[in-house]
């Protein structure tokens, strides 16, 4: 009997089940399964269970996988472009953030991945990264002469130089201990890592510095994507799309319980004001310059005059 | 020929060697570095990891010249000896295969990375150049496999095993 | 496809293709003729399985027991054990399982702790007047000690798979390896009383001092490692390395037994030994995708969360499997495959991931010596007179000892626990 042509398509994430990626991740899988009458079947594979972000990626360019949110940071390494989201200080309030990634900017952002054989989507996020220590910071002197845990991004590495401190690529995995042996006296985390992973336990300092802003970009596999029907291309881009503005809500509505869980378990909570601010915006700023060739310098015009645009 | 069979099997040695004790005086170098003078090298933990990928698909070929690749090889050691040869064969025969058919998707991975043109992140160096111990190491096992089964079907000596240095 | 592969993986490890071939081979060919995935996915995984800085501690570790081994540390811990326990009735027997945990501190895999250990008490047993089967027994059982007490390999994979602390693991396998080696203490008194073998006279206090004091280099490699790991000197990875680097100048600046040339050659060796053991950890991990992708891990996971959500019961299901799995399997290669999907359960049911990674590896270390397969087992074969026959015999009472040990481990968590929670906090 005539079987319907079933496509059964895999999604990616590195986060736990229990994380508004996978809740919007989960939403998108029935949008997708409902509105194609069962004809597209869609997979969820949480906590890096095909590969990390990077092989997750290279996985879609040859066509092993058909879809992931990957962060920006992690596309460095195959789009420099994608970069840019992690400049700090680029971004001035959530809202901004997603004006900019969800207009014209964003979309040539994302257009930059389809000669990587990618196919973007739209942005989800983790929200904006704080500063981690075990002591006090009020000022970018704090970190003079500090190792400070870092994901392998050379942009990420080249902010805490900036600062005068010493950045140390560590897996994620082994960041909890690297901080409570004191391999590292620091780290930057957006807050929903530093409760889940339990950061905060092994620092003394948690400080809302919202310097820099933790992105991921919905990518298909671009190889994949282009075999489908342009019906569905259309339902699986409109679906990706739909589910941005639920995600970022929820990614909020998290943060607000993290502060007070973090706070109960008397680590210092303190947030930078707008002259300490100022002070890490001016000790960072080189960093912009020193990648504006790299990420393209067409694209930051772009980015700047639609934040500029939006404040 | 034997010559160059010596040659290859020599190179391979010495440079698995060289691989590993340069990882371990790369990693010492850095502990020390960051512990005595607080500055770590960044790149260190990135180029230890594709020496090391590199030393197994390389050291994976001086196992098959050596015939040491673990395998449950109960079957061949109590069947009778016309018939361990057949088994013998067929299994070489098929790691031969098995060996090509790494080359051949290996190279295809490869052409693709570089095309894509990924990077590691902290050596800025191409990530094909680190995939490409894949289908070397293949190419090179793939040789020691096709000689042993005709080594088998000659009828000619096997070299010891080592099992002693299974680990 | 899952038929063709579970034919097709049954096959081939029965013929005794390499175990590498084995695992990636079945995938490939089912994949290939069963799914539209392409198969440069098998190249990928190959790559990314190894591409793992966690993994990188495994050449290391490797390295710095064969430099330790082949530096002249075999015979003076064997040596320094003997002067410890040697007085005892079963002194010999006893020996072999105390010098194997103090080899196994050195060394991070259980083969080479039972050729370096075997080696030389093998003929010293023999010739005291054990007999052949419980001689070779006591040492491929104790041997598997190797993986159980730090470091160990075989919780570096399980530690890269599902992200728990490798320094916490290897807290945990102290107690599980006193505990383990503590169960075959009574059993090697029995055998030696049947036996009629008489104990040694015991030392004088100088020739203990003495034999501890040339033991003693070797036995720093543990303090370096546990010390500096502990102390925040250094990651785990880096620790394994740093035991190289003082392995190496033990071997050539204290002990001086061997040339450079040869300390090169050890070198090749352990590079070697890497690639025999870490290839196949690439293709587990191209068999773990397959699994994963298909969501037969999780079919499993739910199929087994069905049957109970008692822990004690999931706990007794795990090693059940792990036993059975071990019998063809080595150790490494069951944590890239089974231990995600034991770790998702486990966590589900309020299974202590650190417990359940003690647990898995001493289940791990039982296989190295359950027959069909069991790499300790094939090892003692290659020492000198021994048979695979006999080395089976002589390893089966030693199952059944090691089988009530990990029951022990598994319903007394505080055995294993009681040092990661004291040291980093329950
Ligand atoms: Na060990
Ligand atoms: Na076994």
């Amino acid at each position: 009997g005539g079987v319907a042509a079933q496509v059964s398509m895999k999604f990616h994430h590195d986060l736990p089940e229990d994380s508004a990626q996978h809740l919007a991740a989960e939403k998108f899988k029935a949008a997708v399964e409902e509105r194609s009458g069962g004809a597209i079947k869609v997979q969820l594979f949480p906590n890096n269970a095909l590969g990390d972000d990077v092989e997750a990626t290279q996985q879609m360019q040859f066509g092993a996988l058909e879809s992931a949110i990957i962060p920006t940071a992690k596309l460095s390494n195959f789009v420099p472009a994608m970069q840019i989201v992690d400049l700090p200080f680029l971004f001035p309030s959530p809202a901004i953030a997603h004006e900019v990634l969800d207009g014209k900017a964003g979309d040539q952002l994302l257009a930059t991945v389809e000669k990587v054989g990618l196919k973007g989507a739209t942005f989800w996020e983790s929200g904006f990264k704080q500063f981690t220590c075990d002591r006090e910071v009020s000022g970018p002197g704090d970190f003079e002469g500090r190792k400070v845990r870092v994901m392998q991004s050379p942009i990420i590495m080249e902010q805490f130089r900036a600062m005068g401190a010493n950045p140390v690529p560590i897996a994620f995995g082994e960041t909890y201990n690297a901080l409570q042996q004191g391999v590292v006296d620091c780290q930057e985390n957006p807050l929903v890592s530093i409760t889940k992973m339990k950061f905060y336990e092994v620092q003394s300092d948690v400080v809302i510095s919202n310097h820099a802003y933790l992105a991921y970009a919905f990518l298909f596999s671009k190889r994949w994507f282009e075999a489908q029907s342009p019906e569905h291309q259309k339902l699986l881009m409109d679906a990706a799309r739909e589910m941005t503005a639920f995600q970022r809500e929820e990614t909020a509505r998290r943060e607000a319980g993290y502060v007070d869980t973090i706070k109960d378990s008397g680590t210092r909570v303190s947030t930078l004001d707008d002259a300490q601010l100022a002070a890490f915006r001016e000790a960072t700023a080189p960093v912009h310059d020193k990648f504006a060739e790299q990420i393209g310098t067409e694209l930051m015009d772009e980015f700047k005059q639609a934040i500029a645009a939006a404040r | 020929m034997r010559k160059l069979d010596l040659l290859v099997s020599r190179s391979e040695e010495v440079l698995i060697g060289v691989l590993i004790l340069s990882a371990s005086v790369i990693l010492f170098s850095n502990v020390v570095a960051r512990y005595a003078f607080n500055a770590g090298f960044a790149w260190a933990e990135e180029l230890v990891r594709y020496q090391i990928v590199w030393m197994v698909f390389l050291g994976a070929s001086v196992a098959a010249r050596q015939g040491i690749h673990i395998g449950v090889d109960l079957l061949i050691k109590f069947s009778p000896p016309a018939i361990a040869k057949l088994i013998d064969l067929l299994v070489h025969a098929i790691a031969v295969a098995f060996c090509a058919a790494l080359v051949y998707y290996g190279v295809e991975l490869v052409a693709q990375t570089r095309a894509f043109g990924q990077v590691s992140p902290a050596l800025q160096m191409p990530t094909w150049m680190v995939q490409l111990a894949i289908p070397v190491g293949a190419a090179l096992m793939g040789v020691r496999f096709t000689q042993q089964f005709f080594r088998t079907l000659l009828g000619r000596e096997q070299e010891a095993a080592h099992l002693e240095q299974i680990g | 496809m899952v038929t063709t592969f579970l034919i097709l993986l049954v096959v081939l490890l029965i013929l005794g293709a390499p175990i590498f071939i084995a695992l990636s081979g079945s995938v490939m060919t089912a994949m290939g003729t069963g799914s539209h995935v392409p198969l440069a996915i098998v190249i990928e995984r190959l790559f990314a399985g190894l591409d793992k800085f966690s993994l990188m501690a495994i050449p290391f570790f490797i390295l710095t027991g064969s430099l330790m081994s082949v530096g002249g540390l075999s015979q003076r811990i064997v040596h320094f054990a003997n002067l410890l326990v040697g007085r005892f009735t079963g002194g010999l027997s006893i020996t072999a399982v105390s010098s194997s945990m103090f080899f196994g501190a050195i060394s991070g895999s259980s083969p080479a702790t039972v050729v370096a250990v075997g080696g030389l008490l093998y003929p010293a047993m023999r010739r005291d007047g054990y007999s052949g089967p419980f001689s070779i027994g006591v040492i491929i059982a104790s041997g598997s000690l190797g993986i159980i007490i730090p470091p160990s390999i075989v919780m570096i994979v399980y530690a890269a798979v599902t992200g728990v602390s490798v320094g916490a693991l290897f807290m945990a396998g102290i107690g599980a390896g006193v505990l383990y080696a503590a169960c075959f203490i009574p059993y090697c008194v029995w055998r030696a009383r049947r036996d009629g073998v008489k104990p040694m006279t015991p030392p004088t206090l100088r020739e203990l001092w003495l034999g501890l004091k040339d033991a003693a280099w070797g036995l720093g490699v543990p303090v370096v490692v546990l010390g500096g790991i502990y102390g925040g000197v250094f990651t785990p990875t880096e620790a394994a390395a740093v035991s190289v680097i003082y392995a190496l100048l033990v071997s050539a600046l204290i002990y001086r037994e061997k040339t450079l040339g040869q300390l090169f050659r050890t070198m090749i060796d352990a590079a070697t030994t890497t690639a025999q053991v870490m290839i196949i950890l690439a293709a587990a991990s191209v068999l773990a995708w397959f699994l994963t992708s298909n969501g037969l891990a999780v079919a499993v996971a739910n199929a087994v969360l069905s049957l109970s959500e008692n822990p004690y019961h999931i706990f007794l299901l795990i090693n059940v499997t792990v036993l059975i799995v071990g019998m063809f399997l080595d150790a490494a290669s069951i944590m890239v495959i089974l231990a995600p999907l034991f770790y998702t359960i486990g966590i589900k049911v309020g299974i202590d991931p650190v417990h359940l990674g003690a647990v898995l590896t001493v289940n791990g270390a039982i296989g190295m010596f359950t027959p069909p397969f069991g790499l300790n087992l094939f090892v003692a074969s290659s020492l000198g007179g021994v048979s695979y026959l006999q080395a089976v015999r002589g390893s089966l009472p030693f199952i059944g000892i090691a089988i009530a040990a990990l029951l022990l481990l598994t319903y007394l968590p505080a055995v294993s626990m009681w040092l990661p929670n004291a040291v980093y906090g329950g």
